[in-house]
């Protein structure tokens, strides 16, 4: 049968272009699964890929807006590259000073990149020998070991250098009081690179011992066996079958050590002694000189080999892969057979443990004293001076952290859901833009909210005005003509009635025609121009009140009853953003004369909190708003429905471009939108792992069986992935509870980050102080764990145990 | 015309260096309502994935699906009233047998009291009362295959889907669900549209079978029409077994046709071989159970090369013309094997072979 001719003959043609336009179209029947995605992409463009451009670009550019190369042009100082410094001077691309920079920055690049290098081979060793030890060796207390070695991962970043600090520090208690040492600074103390990769290790090493334990455990010893048949030693088994198996594992888990202790701040700036390394620098560029450009360069600098990493680990590892990562752990398992091995192992396993235990067990202890190093006495002091001072930071690290966690991992099983389950153009960028925003050193993801969120940006504005309202008019309407008749006289009412409020983006003072149009009407200042209309709690009232009516309307039309309670509920919510302010301000009043001080503390905090909900950025709720409306209103064909569609649209405008917009700075919302930045990769990552393991026939199932993407997401997704789920909401909260790079330039004296704290006060308060705050930290990740446990075993029954790999 | 499929083409997109996939190919298909159609073919020919395109899971990249005179392309599968039973069965895990069958009725809104009638009479129609309170794990996999069967039946849908529900059974469940899904579809009488690799499967099953080979359509008919009357050499190879041997139209007068085999002349007399002149070259389509082996009688001269006595029947591999070709003694009274080297003669009955034009 000459088949194969014949197909080539008649092979119909692939049309790229329009099959990737079907593909949309075919997401695009559901509008819910469409809402999802846009959300998810919007998400990641202003949250992700914005703040990181703008950091990097930021980099090459004066206070003053001039394009400049000083900061990069320093690293050539004094080299054979110096003649391209004074070329490029000579051209004007090169404004700043750059003689005898050089060696300085060069010397803090080389320490930075050794640092690199050491922890992440010292930390892949002890990752691989814990793994080994626990997988192959079957030493007794694995189960305890396996936790110790969770442990760092669930404290602040810096809680291994307070310890080490009381413990070999300059008055520590093993190298002063036990030992005796009299230290020599930048000799023989712990401060420097040496304690700096020690510290970085054990803090560290966590994430090489998951993932190479969770790779020993799907090895299929099968294979080992099958070597040993073959007539092979168990060494030479383990050199030619285990160990090149194990390899991409290896070279991952040392590439992703590299990058976390490249992006470390806290524990560089607590033991770094002499040494600066680039985390610091860029720290310092900000806290010390308020030099964004410096900043901004350096930390390109700094990203280039974090990205170069990170994209080979990603690209070329995952695909160099033999062991199945999403495979079931074998059920035979070889065990190492030599005593020696096993012994050897197991005695540095519990080495180390050891150690992580006395490091902890300091942290804590620490706190418990008067003043360590000094002073060993029992005293609860540093503990009074925490609720006096510390309560308010506290407080707020935890609400923030539990505010974000349940958005994170919903939002990362949302994005892990269309990852697998959808074809869609861009579907890798936004699967790697979703991890690469956690992968970055915190401080570019800070450093790039500052510099965006600081300020109106319109043009962002418009840009989600455009997909927003390309969406909506195209999930409202088919027709062109009504297309158009909704999205003109949307745009432009929209854009008036947000002026209402303080002349907005039109003729408000930072307006289009703010200066000049209050000049053409012979207004004079643009003091006067502010104030102008309405105001924003009226206009948050005025759009309530539509939404309130529209949902009445709908209430009464056929089948409209629960798209009517969207809308009511809808408007019920943009009234509540102000009436909260009713509630509060007294309560705030209650609490600020309130004679007893932590009392104060908690309820003038709780006021805030109760704030939180109702404060969303106004462009955040107006895009938010668009999605709401298309939801409410692209299935109704009543009456005056294209009105009813444009009524929405001009709501949704309207709230885009009021208020404060996009600025941010002092207000919870900045915060926690880099929690989630940072905290959503490992949630997108356990939900990836947790969905490729599901058949994809049983979401077909539901969908044949008349279930749309959101019943079926809801009902059969949902809970299938839902130990997925548990892990990033733990994942996400430990995250949150103690990051510090990413949130450093963020926090204000309202809302106010523990680990922060920290930093800014450990000089002066002490280092006792920093541990306790520490044991804090420690004390509520290891309750919400606990909780979260509970409620996965006992609530929800579930058997399996959240799979703590799976966000690695 | 009640499911129509028109020229409907699927290629998938190279990923990651590898080459377009033509997965079907300007397939079109018309089936009645009532009308139980399996698609036939071996792995990869495109079957599964044109039941896919009907279920709306895959967008053709070219044609048309119209069920019931309503094209479906804009349609969305949770909206296109039809329902699926999957190879994996694709039964939730988080759910009792009563909720999974209740899947779909729960998406309508049924009321409690509808919902239960109909639970009720589709467990009896499946054989599985006193089962709905179980977990699926702690079912067997013919049991599960019946939940995921009833759970698709009770959606009265307008066109069953059926993605190999049958081979992940063990053979001796899988030839008596075969007739029970027959039954079933018999008395209820759903449009079906089946997908199997199993020949026997589709001949059980169907009204019409379509047979599928690299994405396109090689035959569309009955089982009898597609086992008798192969269109081409891969059907006929592909439904049962067959001998090839080479021959030659020599004549012909109205429905009776002259062909040459060898040395062998041969007649059939059948009307579907209108179309053939003489001089053309043609496969003589001999399936190995017509082949009656001899030591003395017949009208050819074959040679013996292997035999296996099988039980229920003797199979034979022979030299003959110069080729090899295998036949199948089922007469329970001839059940003697002839020794390998014996010089044989053969005969078949005329009216039973078929011919096919030579493929150049």
């Amino acid at each position: 049968m000459n088949l194969s001719d014949g197909t080539i003959e008649t092979k119909p043609r692939l049309n790229k272009f329009r099959q990737k336009i079907e593909e949309f179209r075919l997401i695009g029947q559901d509008p819910i699964m469409m809402i999802a995605l846009i959300f998810s992409a919007i998400f990641v463009l202003v949250f992700v890929f914005l703040p990181i451009f703008r950091t990097i670009g930021r980099g090459f550019f004066t206070d003053a807006g001039q394009f400049d190369l000083t900061n990069f042009a320093r690293y050539f100082d004094r080299t054979p590259l110096d003649g391209l410094n004074t070329a490029l001077r000579k051209i004007g691309l090169i404004l700043g000073e750059t003689d005898n920079y050089g060696r300085t920055y060069r010397t803090m690049l080389k320490d930075t990149l050794i640092m690199g290098i050491l922890t992440a081979t010292a930390g892949t060793i002890v990752g691989f020998i814990f793994a080994y030890a626990t997988v192959r060796c079957d030493i007794p207390g694995k189960k305890f070991v396996h936790l110790l070695a969770l442990v760092p991962t669930v404290s602040p970043p810096f809680a291994v250098a307070i310890a080490m600090i009381q413990l070999f520090g300059r008055s520590g208690l093993i190298s002063k009081q036990i030992l005796g040492i009299k230290v020599t600074p930048g000799m023989n103390d712990i401060y420097g690179l040496d304690g700096l990769v020690i510290v970085q290790t054990l803090t560290f090493f966590s994430v090489a011992y998951l993932m190479l334990r969770s790779m020993m455990e799907r090895l299929d010893s099968s294979m080992e066996e099958a070597a040993e048949t073959l007539g092979a030693s168990r060494f030479y088994i383990f050199r030619t079958v285990t160990l090149p198996l194990l390899t991409p594992g290896i070279a991952a888990s040392f590439m992703l050590l590299f990058v976390e202790s490249l992006a470390d701040l806290g524990n560089p700036q607590f033991i770094s002694g002499q040494k600066t390394v680039l985390s610091s620098q860029i720290y310092m560029a900000i806290i010390g000189e308020f030099n964004y450009q410096k900043a901004s360069a350096i930390s390109l600098v700094l990203l280039i080999p974090t990205l170069i990493v990170y994209i080979f680990q990603r690209y070329y590892i995952s695909k160099k892969s033999y062991v199945s990562v999403t495979g079931k752990p074998t059920v035979g398992r070889v065990y190492e057979k030599s005593m020696v091995i096993r012994r050897f192992f197991a005695i540095i396993v519990y080495l180390i443990c050891a150690f992580i235990v006395i490091v902890y067990l300091t942290v804590i202890a620490s706190s418990f004293v008067k003043n360590w190093g000094v002073n060993y006495s029992p005293s609860l002091n540093n503990w009074e001076k925490l609720f006096s001072r510390g309560l308010e930071s506290i407080l707020d690290t935890t609400f923030l952290s539990l505010y974000a966690t349940p958005f994170a991992a919903l939002l990362g099983m949302v994005i892990a859901y269309l990852v697998v389950r959808k074809t869609f153009v861009g579907k890798e960028v936004l699967d790697f833009g979703s991890n690469i925003g956690g992968a970055v050193p915190g401080t570019i993801v800070g450093m790039g909210f500052i510099l965006i969120f600081n300020f109106q940006n319109a043009w962002i504005i418009w840009l989600l005005l455009a997909v927003a309202a390309w969406f909506y008019v195209s999930c409202v309407s088919k027709q062109r003509s009504e297309r158009f008749l909704i999205l003109v006289p949307g745009v432009l009412l929209g854009l008036f009635l947000s002026g209402l409020s303080d002349g907005g983006i039109l003729w408000g003072a930072n307006g289009y025609f703010g200066l000049n149009f209050s000049k053409l009407t012979g207004a004079a200042t643009a003091a006067e121009t502010v104030g102008w209309g309405i105001g924003l709690a009226n206009l948050y009232y005025l759009l309530g009140a539509v939404f309130l009516i529209v949902g009445l309307f709908l209430r009464v039309q056929p089948n409209g009853k629960p798209i009517g309670k969207i809308a009511i509920w809808t408007g019920f919510y943009l009234a509540a953003c102000q009436l909260i302010l009713k509630l509060t301000k007294p309560l705030r009043i209650f609490g600020k004369t309130n004679p007893i001080r932590w009392l104060r503390t908690i309820l003038t905090s709780l006021a805030d909190y109760l704030e939180v909900p109702f404060a969303i950025p106004p462009f955040f709720l107006g895009v938010c708003l668009f999605f709401i409306s298309a939801l409410i209103i692209y299935a109704y064909r009543g009456k005056f429905a294209v009105l009813l569609r444009t009524i929405l649209m001009i709501l949704s405008v309207a709230m885009l471009f009021t208020g404060d917009q996009m600025k941010m700075n002092g207000t919870a919302y900045i915060i926690l939108f880099a929690f989630l930045v940072r905290s959503l990769p490992a949630s997108v990552r356990s939900g990836v792992a947790s969905l490729q393991q599901i058949d994809s026939s049983i979401e077909e199932a539901s969908t044949i069986m008349g279930g749309d993407s959101q019943y079926t997401f809801r009902k059969v997704t949902l809970p299938l992935i839902l130990p997925a789920f548990m892990t990033g909401l733990i994942f996400s909260f430990t995250r949150h509870m103690t990051s510090l790079s990413a949130i450093i330039f963020l926090v204000s004296s309202k809302w106010q980050i523990v680990t922060a704290s920290i930093m800014s006060g450990w000089e002066q308060d002490g280092i006792s102080f920093a541990a306790t705050y520490s044991s804090v930290i420690i004390f509520i990740v290891l309750i919400f764990i606990g909780v979260m446990g509970f409620v996965t075993r006992k609530v929800l029954k579930i058997d399996s145990n959240i799979d703590i790999n799976a966000g690695i | 015309m009640y499911l129509e499929i028109e020229n409907v083409s699927k290629i998938f997109a190279a990923r990651g260096g590898g080459k377009e996939v033509v997965a079907v190919n300007d397939v079109s298909l018309s089936i009645h309502k009532g009308e139980f159609v399996t698609m036939l073919g071996p792995s990869g020919c495109g079957k599964t994935t044109m039941l896919r395109i009907v279920a709306g899971f895959e967008f053709p990249t070219k044609g048309n699906i119209v069920l019931d005179g309503r094209n479906l392309n804009q349609v969305p599968t949770h909206k296109r009233d039809m329902s699926m039973v999957f190879q994996s069965y694709a039964i939730f895990p988080h759910l009792n047998v009563r909720e999974n069958i209740a899947y779909g009725l729960n998406v309508q809104k049924v009321s409690a009291d509808d919902q239960k009638k109909r639970i009720d009479r589709v467990l009896e129609m499946v054989h599985l009362e006193g089962y709905e309170n179980r977990a699926p794990n702690q079912l067997s996999g013919g049991q599960q295959q019946r939940v995921a069967l009833a759970r698709a039946l009770i959606m009265e849908p307008k066109v069953l889907l059926m993605d190999e529900p049958l081979s992940n059974l063990d053979t001796k469940l899988r030839e008596a669900m075969r007739f029970e899904i027959r039954e079933l579809q018999r008395n209820l009488g759903f449009t079906c549209l089946y997908v199997t690799h199993d020949q026997l499967e589709a001949m059980v099953l169907s009204d019409k079978a379509l047979i599928m080979n690299a994405g396109s359509i090689e035959q569309y008919g009955s089982p009898r029409e597609i086992y008798r009357y192969p269109k081409t050499r891969f059907v006929a190879d592909f439904i049962g077994r067959a001998n090839f041997v080479p021959g030659e139209i020599v004549g012909r007068d109205g429905d009776k046709v002259d062909i040459k085999m060898g040395e062998m002349k041969l007649s059939i007399t059948d009307p579907v071989y209108r179309d053939f002149a003489v001089g053309d070259a043609v496969d003589v389509v001999l399936r190995p159970e017509i082949i009656k082996v001899d030591r003395d009688s017949g009208a050819a001269d074959a040679t013996v090369r292997q035999a296996a006595y099988l039980g229920e029947s003797v199979e034979y591999i022979l030299d003959f013309l110069g080729q090899r070709i295998s036949a199948k003694e089922t007469d329970p009274t001839r059940l003697r094997v002839i020794e390998p080297g014996t010089p044989v003669k053969l005969s078949f009955p005329e009216s039973c072979i078929h011919m096919i034009k030579a493929e150049s």
